[in-house]
């Protein structure tokens, strides 16, 4: 299992080009299973089907200088700063393995790594909780038999921020009978109720991988092809307005 | 034209139609944080749904099914995108 650590945290636009790269490149073979562990300055990050001014309010984001970027995985939008860490899990697998790989196997190597500091749960499939709180976002997508799972670790992000920045629906909100986004979510350090050293979150992650797909992990740097895909997929689709704002299929950037 | 807008909470998800209505015939977009896989499934089904009459649901849901059981869903079901689009036309014909 390779290890990326591989940032850019002032330009997400890039950063997110680069996780679309690393994701073909393993579809096509020519890299190993990869864990990538990443952070994001301050950047609202949309999913897949999101459309910015149904989720972000634009003015905070202007304001705090807010990035906005779609990524090319389903699920909800999420607010990041260098309180959250993100990691993601891209492997080979089980062949038609589907959403269970996801979220029955793969998702369990964060969970046991958030279990060596916390009373961890997943709950609504894949949900993590820790004392009742959301501590973590994940998405995911599979084409045959590659998956990829990535996810947030909220440490020390500001909530208040999150919550300004993002909408939240009504009808989500009567759902889960809560009355603000940050009541249910919050930090783990603040779920804990004292802090952890990330780099023992980003060892016990490395390791719990490393166990869970029974593959020795080794630190690498980004291949010359990733790198020129991510570039190429930065210019064409992940700077454009179009992409991040509009929910164009990605069919439209080639 | 007129526009009609519903938001449907599925097990997991948000499912979000936004249906147009030109003349007679329908467009769809569905918005939220919904997954579904392959992802661009959704695309196809806007497509799909595109120019059906509004007033043939039989159709509609037709398109819709045959549309997404090509497609994994995660968290949600197809009735599930069929209610958002339904609930979706019926606000615009209120």
């Amino acid at each position: 299992m390779r290890v990326l650590f591989y940032e850019i945290d002032n330009n997400p636009y890039y950063s997110l080009a680069f996780e679309e790269s690393m994701w073909r490149n393993l579809t096509e073979g020519k890299v190993d299973n990869t864990l990538r562990i990443w952070r994001h300055k301050s950047v609202v990050i949309l999913g897949y089907f999101q459309v910015a001014e149904e989720e972000v309010n634009f003015d905070v984001a202007r304001d705090y200088k807010v990035d906005i970027v779609r990524r090319f995985t389903g699920g909800g939008a999420v607010y990041q700063d260098l309180g959250c860490l993100v990691w993601s899990i891209a492997v080979k697998g089980k062949k038609d393995g589907g959403v269970e790989y996801l979220y029955d196997f793969l998702l369990k190597g964060f969970v046991n790594a958030l279990k060596r500091f916390a009373d961890v749960k997943v709950e609504n499939i894949n949900d993590v909780v820790v004392n009742n709180r959301k501590v973590s976002g994940t998405s995911a997508t599979f084409k045959g038999e590659y998956y990829l799972l990535h996810g947030t670790l909220l440490l020390d992000t500001d909530l208040e921020l999150m919550s300004r920045v993002l909408k939240v629906s009504s009808v989500k909100l009567k759902d889960k009978g809560v009355s603000e986004v940050k009541y249910r979510v919050t930090n783990l350090y603040e779920a804990l109720g004292r802090k952890v050293s990330t780099s023992e979150i980003i060892d016990a992650i490395i390791q719990e991988y490393s166990k869970l797909l029974g593959e020795r992990a080794y630190y690498d740097v980004p291949t010359k092809e990733e790198i020129e895909l991510a570039e190429r997929l930065y210019e064409k689709k992940y700077s454009k307005p179009e992409w991040n704002l509009l929910r164009l299929p990605s069919s439209y950037f080639v | 034209m007129r526009i009609g807008i519903y938001e449907h909470k599925a097990k997991k998800g948000l499912i979000r139609a936004t249906v147009k209505v030109y003349d007679d015939t329908i467009e769809v977009k569905i918005t939220g944080d919904f997954m579904i896989f392959p992802e661009d499934m959704i695309f196809q089904l806007e497509n799909n749904l595109k120019g059906l009459k509004v007033s043939d649901r039989e159709a509609i849901s037709r398109v819709v099914e045959d549309t997404l059981s090509k497609a994994s869903l995660f968290g949600c079901e197809v009735g599930d995108f069929k209610t958002a689009i339904f609930k979706a036309l019926d606000e615009v014909s209120r």
